[in-house]
């Protein structure tokens, strides 16, 4: 399981800022049907690696986009969204996913 | 690194000794002999358990070697999942227990490379000489757990990053499918061409989880896992046990390990130079040929990580059996088939012969063994003395390579 301890989600939280904005393009997606504990309220669900202009390469969720024009070589840009599903007694977790730039 | 040499001179003749322990690791003579093995049936075992399973492989395992137990110098057991599925961890001391024996025990934990890495280290030992013989038991229960369970603890072995993105296995293959498609124009037919192959192979063998061949439409119109993924692309969920007794003491008929290779890769799958090769099966490999002077031509027979199809598709490249991003045109060529060029997965693979995690690195080499010793039967490739083994963990960050000779 992974840890939904508040201290470890306050610890990955920080770096978030960092990375908010970041324009970037999708190097290879799939789209998954077949999901881990805690997504599968979000079936079928994109994800893709992306590359950001500054080198960074990340895998990420892609988000708000046309089944048509995912595609490798899809510009995005990184957004702040949830991160898979908590229990009502649980912290809210947050992180970086890629839609679309218009 | 360069050779240490130490030359002796005697009063008659100079003698050139090249001393084996100044060599580095991978330019080292290696024989290491396979004593006796042993695989379980792979696939939904309902009336076997984790401890049922790993004490029959390795029982008879045992048994066939005719070592007596207690010359045995040491136990590693391979396995990944046992402490997030069935709460048991300390694995080396209780496969001990289960065999009676107080011998030193270790568990060795490489994801999907387990097993392999588990005869890697074993081999390190017996190459030492710090053991005369070993066994190697790798054993995983997994059907006992739903998917969404088991493909989370699988995803133990990817990083945090893709972990939080919502990735499983079958995604982060689907990832690199979907890049060696576009980069090199392979195709879903050439993918499922690997499935309709290993279906094939695994008809052939007993202990193989899936016994019904396929066609390529079956496997393209089968339930999406992750695009371009389909069901029939992917390894199934199993159970079962595989174990070797490893020894110093070459014998008449053994098969013998000339080169036992691992290496490893960033755990991320982003983080890496390319996501349409593996380069730790690459590395591995390559020290392997280095290791016993063979090149991919001299492969009578390869079992392989066809963990998904595009893996197998990868491993051809990676293991040198055809040139980079020729391997969807290798499948359809028909030559990894069983009287092709270089037959690849006589077993069944994991699609087809079962994925037991910990368990699959060392059915590959008995799958080999019993390749060199001719006693395939219906699924033997005709005159094989050399054959690879090539097993890797997660995404690519471990991979483990063994070359067998008779």
């Amino acid at each position: 399981m992974i840890t939904k301890n508040p201290a470890a989600i306050w610890r990955d939280s920080r770096k978030l800022e960092q990375a908010l904005g970041k324009v970037g393009k999708i190097m290879a997606v799939t789209t998954i049907y077949s999901p881990p504990s805690g997504y599968e309220h979000q079936v079928p669900y994109n994800v893709a690696i992306v590359e950001f202009e500054d080198g960074l390469k990340h895998a990420c969720e892609v988000v708000d986009v046309a089944k048509d024009s995912l595609k490798i070589g899809l510009k995005v840009k990184a957004v702040i969204r949830r991160i898979g599903q908590s229990e009502p007694e649980e912290l809210i977790e947050y992180g970086i996913k890629v839609k679309p730039l218009r | 690194m360069k050779k240490k040499i130490l030359i002796e001179i005697n009063r008659n003749s100079l003698k050139l000794i090249v001393y084996k322990k100044f060599l580095p690791i991978s330019k080292r003579f290696m024989k290491v002999a396979i004593a006796g093995s042993s695989v379980t049936k792979f696939g939904e075992l309902w009336d076997e358990s984790f401890y049922s399973l790993a004490e029959k492989a390795a029982k008879d395992a045992l048994s066939a070697s005719r070592i007596d137990p207690q010359k045995i110098d040491a136990i590693f057991v391979a396995n990944m999942l046992s402490g997030n599925l069935l709460g048991q961890n300390h694995l080396g001391a209780q496969i001990a227990s289960l065999l009676k024996l107080n011998c030193p025990a270790y568990t060795i934990e490489a994801a999907c490379a387990s097993g392999g890495l588990a005869v890697n280290l074993a081999c390190q030992g017996i190459d030492a000489g710090t053991y005369e013989n070993v066994l190697v038991v790798g054993a995983e229960k997994m059907t006992d757990d739903s998917t969404s369970i088991v493909t989370t603890g699988l995803m133990g072995a990817a990083s945090q990053v893709e972990r939080k993105a919502g990735l499983t296995f079958p995604g982060l293959y689907a990832l690199m499918a979907n890049a060696h498609m576009e980069k090199y124009g392979t195709t879903r037919k050439q993918l499922a061409a690997v499935a309709v192959k290993n279906h094939a192979n695994g008809a052939l063998n007993p202990i193989a989880q899936f016994h019904n061949k396929i066609e390529i439409e079956k496997v393209l119109k089968s339930t999406m896992v992750a695009s371009p993924l389909t069901l029939f692309d992917c390894s199934p969920i199993s159970d079962g046990a595989a174990a070797v007794v490893l020894s110093k003491n070459i014998k008449t008929n053994n098969v013998v390990i000339t080169a036992s290779q691992a290496a490893t890769d960033q755990i991320g799958l982003s983080e890496r130079k390319s996501i349409t090769e593996l380069l730790a099966a690459q590395l591995a490999s390559q020290k392997a040929y280095k290791q016993t002077g063979l090149n991919p031509e001299n492969i009578d027979v390869a079992e392989v990580h066809d963990c998904f199809t595009i893996a197998e598709i990868m491993a051809y490249e990676d293991l040198g059996f055809c040139k980079r991003g020729q391997g969807g045109k290798f499948i359809e060529s028909g030559a990894p088939t069983l009287t092709g060029k270089i037959p690849v997965n006589p077993s069944g693979g994991l699609k087809a012969c079962g994925h037991p995690v910990g368990a699959t690195g060392i059915k590959q080499v008995i799958e080999i063994e019993e390749q060199l010793k001719g006693k395939a039967e219906k699924r033997q490739v005709k005159g094989a003395k050399i054959g690879l083994t090539h097993n890797v963990g997660g995404s690519g960050a471990t991979a483990a390579v063994h070359i067998l000779q008779i």
